[in-house]
């Protein structure tokens, strides 16, 4: 495998886009990061498009090619993925197989979705589908309603949590606030997050992200490639891809021994840190896929972060903010930034990239490595990736 | 007519598992029979879905139930009532399957 890197980032912001098309979103996420990469257009090799429910509520397929085309790509191989909120991810890690096994130099990913001017309930239904219909989703359960069965194991194992997962809240809302891109950052303490109304039990509304409409890119080089170029355009280091691993866990909730932990995440952040000889502990900062105040704890202690039953302690002592000792989510999250599904996993990518740079909105003191973590459906696919600071 | 309960077991080792299930999860065998069981099981999880697709208006707020049955499946369910609350760990017991979902109440102390 060859080195990977990424050379440019680009982003909608996430939040309402009533007079954007899908496709115009992710165009615009796209040109954002060819400008941002300053290669040749031409050269890409490869897209692949991150979406969910575009079909559903949008009613537009062949993303991939029609994107593809609105960016005056050339007539290379475009292809949707999908693996419900990993979508991008896996769009992501599939750009990066293309690069790194020599299919190409050039390789773009990005992530889109639009959903915000359907309903909550056709936006309920189209999520759903990520459930297996036959044995989880025929009992009426919903995604709020999949975390708010997790929170309560969580509670059964570990005791009284909901004051400090209210802090997850606290702490992601207020860096949502100081990140343009985000949707819903705001000042918020933890009596309005225990007062706000029951979404499925004991979830609250503020423990879930919002319903958002965005798009998210990255534009991915060999090193052969990014020194040639470096060299015509000498502009600031790329940041490189240590790793990037998809795994598929159990696709029905009964399949799960318990709902504290999901092994897919266990899975591949297990393989990234034996295929880099990189630990949590060398990690200066971390985003993960916090569709749910509760789903960050579970996440943050699958990751490796700290210890089990130790999440929400971490989380309301400070430990995660963005002066701790390892900042999850500082860039507000799904829960604060939005969760455009299709688009997150990328979006990830563009705020890790960001703090790696040095010049994100909140950023991490001398981030040189940063974790991204995107879950799919009940647990069925997950992708991290590690990226570090290019002269790290 | 009520409907039936749906369950299947492995003939080769008698995993309880849901009919549309191809291979056993427990031995990988291919080979099903109708599973007989008392419906009665142990509550795992629950919540109440207060927002809900169009598919389930018709419920109201409903509560759904991750349930271990004694015969050793988990399964995902209704409650036919949340209030008085449950406590995890209560027993409950099958009353009704339906559309193959199966719905569970609370046995009281």
């Amino acid at each position: 495998m060859r080195q990977v890197f990424v050379a440019g980032v680009g982003s909608t912001l996430f939040g309402e886009h009533h007079d954007s098309s899908i496709t115009e979103l992710a165009v615009n996420a796209v040109n954002a990061a060819i400008k941002d990469a300053q290669i040749d257009r031409n050269a890409t090799g490869a897209l692949y498009l991150g979406n969910f429910v575009g079909g559903q509520l949008t009613g537009q397929e062949v993303l991939a090619g029609l994107v593809a085309d609105k960016a005056r790509l050339p007539c290379v191989p475009s292809t949707k993925v999908e693996g419900a909120c990993a979508s991008g991810g896996i769009a992501f890690r599939h750009a990066w197989l293309s690069v790194a096994a020599g299919i190409c130099d050039v390789a773009i990913a990005v992530g889109v979705e639009k959903m915000s001017h359907a309903t909550t309930s056709q936006v309920t239904a189209a999520l759903n589908c990520a459930m297996d219909m036959e044995r989880d989703g025929a009992s009426g359960l919903s995604f709020p309603g999949l975390f708010g069965l997790a929170y309560r194991m969580y509670e059964s194992k570990y005791g009284e949590v909901r004051q400090k997962v209210s802090s997850v809240v606290v702490k992601n809302k207020q860096n949502g606030l100081s990140n343009p891109l985000a949707q819903m950052g705001a000042t918020v303490s933890a009596i309005e997050v225990e007062n706000s109304m029951l979404i499925a039990d004991p979830l609250r509304l503020f423990d879930c992200c919002p319903i958002s409409d965005g798009a998210a890119a990255a534009v991915l080089t060999s090193g052969a490639y990014i020194t040639e170029h470096l060299h015509r355009t000498g502009y600031e280091l790329p940041v490189e891809v240590l790793g990037s691993i998809q795994t598929r866990g159990v696709p029905f909730i009964s399949g799960h021994s318990s709902l504290c932990s999901f092994q897919a995440t266990v899975e591949a952040v297990q393989k990234i840190y034996d295929s880099t000889g990189i630990g949590p502990k060398d990690l200066d900062f971390v985003e993960l896929h916090d569709c749910f105040s509760i789903a960050e704890i579970l996440d943050s202690e699958d990751i490796g972060i700290c210890p089990r039953g130790e999440g929400a302690h971490w989380a309301h002592e400070g430990r995660t903010a963005v002066g701790g000792e390892i900042p999850i989510n500082p860039s507000g999250g799904l829960l604060a930034k939005g969760h455009p599904v299709g688009a997150t996993g990328l979006g990830q990518v563009y705020e890790a990239v960001c703090q790696l740079r040095g010049n994100h909105p909140n950023q991490v003191r001398n981030a040189s490595i940063g974790l991204t973590h995107n879950l799919g459906g009940t647990g069925v696919a997950c992708v991290v990736n590690l990226l570090r600071r290019a002269d790290a | 007519m009520p409907e039936v309960n749906p369950l299947i077991c492995c003939e080769s080792c008698g995993k309880l598992d849901l009919s549309r299930t191809r291979w056993c999860t427990n031995c990988g065998g291919e080979s099903f029979i109708a599973a007989t069981s008392k419906g009665v099981g142990r509550l795992i999880s629950w919540t109440v879905i207060r927002r809900s697709s169009a598919a389930f208006r018709d419920l109201g707020v409903y509560a759904v139930a991750i349930v271990d049955l004694k015969e050793g499946i988990r399964l995902i369910g209704r409650l036919d009532q949340h209030e008085p609350p449950p406590t995890i760990g209560d027993e409950v017991q099958i009353i009704k399957w339906v559309e193959h979902v199966p719905i569970f109440t609370v046995e009281h102390q």
